[in-house]
């Protein structure tokens, strides 16, 4: 259920990104990407951020003035286009070697869980540290990804464990 | 950008609130049995099991509502785990009062030779469904049109408006309640009047519960309304309220064609 | 498969919160589309009253009509069940009328 869930809304979003090219490939591959204090944010909601294209910029104040904290920084940074605390789930093509699936992270590495493909080539999702500068294959699906740092990199706070009481 | 944190959850300060329900569930329950058993201190400990109970009630929504609104922790996604967990409570609330109707369907869709074999039970002179409870189910989906009235004045940042369709949604409540009270108070038969008085009393009267939690709950939304805490941007405590309010219609509907007017023929 | 998630995905989007200004033009369920949110509140506001206006009218005819009063039945087991005192005492809290009639 929460399989589908996810990927029925990972659809949406490869259909909206993906927008121009092959409607037919229905090989959108699926990264899931854990939800722990390291994970990364990986901008693929660009329909959402739109809100930037028109003519007035808007600020939090015109949104919803009284928004604070952890609240505020999410509208802000989704009022300037960005998606910076969502948790977003990476779709794309199906990663290969020439042309790998990549993940954003703030830090040098990573918990990436791979679903596999679409339809008969889904598999159980893989959980593994996908790390700076070492690409990762997918043991099951031979799916290839790469991670790409966006943020201050380092080592993730609590050396990757899932929960993070520092912050 | 963000320094301070780089995920969007609220990962909750330790909070005493748990121990404290905890102890006053516990407190609750073993002077309950105390008090409906001969023993001294029964309705002490029953008394303050309940006031801890609603003391951890009030500090813990206390906590949860300036989480949200003075700290900003209620991010998208906490605001959709929220509604998650809430739809989740709902069903369960759908599961609760299921066992009731259950309850009465199986009482009187065969009725035992015990209570004559018929149903109303012989003996038992029901209530006629056609003056409170047939008067009493349209004032609360007028409430539920009342709570509807509100949620579009928030989206529309009516404020205002939201505030007075709120203050109709609860007087239409409570309008409600006064004549669920009366309704129960000119009724012929009791809850020990046989089967019938039990299923009847523990639907109505568990439905009727629902409603005053549901008032409740309206009425912070209401206060909160009138404070400024709830945007077209973010009103999940309004959105739970609401659903939880059309949960409640829904089940005044079932009740009403079921057990007063279908259990009472 | 398919239909679960075209279900799931609904339940999601509603779950995602109808009232983003910035909701993706697809979804058209009313909650969603920002400019027609004031138009909606007066239609509410309108039901709203006539329910009132219903409730008020019925509520006078019930309250005028004065309310039946019944028989005593007879003493069948059934009725009035009583195994032990209650813990005030031996009457129901809201049953003085029981013995009146």
């Amino acid at each position: 259920m929460w399989r589908r869930l996810l990927s029925s809304n990972l659809k949406t979003l490869a259909a909206t990104t993906a927008a121009a090219p092959t409607r037919s490939t229905s090989i959108h591959t699926r990264s899931l990407i854990s939800p722990s204090a390291s994970a990364s944010l990986f901008n693929l909601r660009h329909f959402t951020a739109d809100s930037s294209d028109g003519a007035v910029k808007k600020r939090v104040e015109d949104v919803m003035p009284i928004a604070t904290g952890h609240e505020r920084e999410e509208l802000e940074a989704e009022l300037q286009g960005k998606k910076i605390l969502d948790i977003n789930f990476p779709v794309g093509p199906f990663g290969t070697k020439e042309e790998p699936a990549i993940i954003k992270s703030y830090y040098d590495k990573r918990i990436v869980g791979c679903p596999g493909g679409e339809g008969e080539d889904e598999h159980d999702v893989v959980w593994f540290w996908l790390e700076k500068g070492k690409p990762h294959e997918c043991p099951v699906c031979t799916q290839y990804f790469e991670l790409e740092v966006v943020g201050p990199g380092g080592p993730p706070d609590g050396h990757g464990d899932d929960d993070d009481h520092h912050h | 950008m963000i320094e301070s944190q780089r995920h969007s959850y609220h990962l909750v300060d330790p909070s005493p609130w748990p121990i404290s329900g905890s102890l006053g569930a516990l407190a609750t329950t073993v002077g309950g049995v105390m008090y409906m058993h001969p023993f001294q201190g029964g309705a002490t400990l029953l008394s303050l099991g309940l006031i801890f109970i609603l003391y951890t009630m009030f500090v813990w929504w206390r906590d949860v509502l300036r989480e949200s609104t003075l700290e900003g922790h209620h991010t998208k996604v906490v605001q959709l785990g929220l509604r998650y967990g809430f739809i989740l409570f709902i069903v369960s609330e759908v599961m609760f009062l299921f066992a009731f109707f259950w309850a009465s369907s199986h009482s009187s869709l065969a009725p035992a030779v015990e209570i004559g074999g018929i149903w109303p039970p012989k003996g038992i002179w029901v209530l006629d469904p056609w003056e409170i409870p047939f008067l009493n189910t349209p004032i609360l989906l007028s409430s539920g049109a009342a709570v509807t009235w509100a949620h579009h004045a928030i989206l529309a940042g009516k404020e205002k408006r939201a505030v007075y369709a709120l203050v109709a949604t609860v007087s239409l409540a409570l309008v409600f309640t006064g004549f669920q009270g009366m309704e129960y108070y000119q009724a012929p038969f009791t809850i020990s009047d046989s089967i019938y008085g039990s299923t009847f009393f523990l639907a109505t009267g568990f439905h009727g519960f629902h409603v005053i939690i549901g008032t409740l709950f309206l009425i912070i939304c209401g206060i909160r309304q009138y404070l400024g805490h709830l945007t077209k941007e973010h009103h999940v405590g309004f959105e739970a309220a609401a659903w939880y309010w059309h949960f409640v219609d829904v089940v005044r509907l079932f009740l009403f064609v079921s057990i007063y007017w279908w259990g009472g023929i | 498969m398919a239909m679960a998630m075209v279900r799931s995905g609904l339940l999601r989007t509603a779950l995602r919160g109808g009232s983003r200004p910035s909701a993706p033009p697809k979804r058209n369920f009313a909650s969603s589309a920002h400019h027609d949110d004031a138009y909606e509140t007066a239609k509410w506001e309108k039901i709203t009253f006539a329910g009132i206006a219903t409730c008020t009218i019925l509520a006078i005819y019930n309250l005028s009509r004065g309310h039946p009063h019944f028989d005593e039945p007879p003493p069948y087991p059934y009725l009035h069940i009583r195994n032990k005192e209650f813990p005030w005492g031996p009457d129901g809290l809201f049953e003085a009328k029981h013995e009146h009639h």
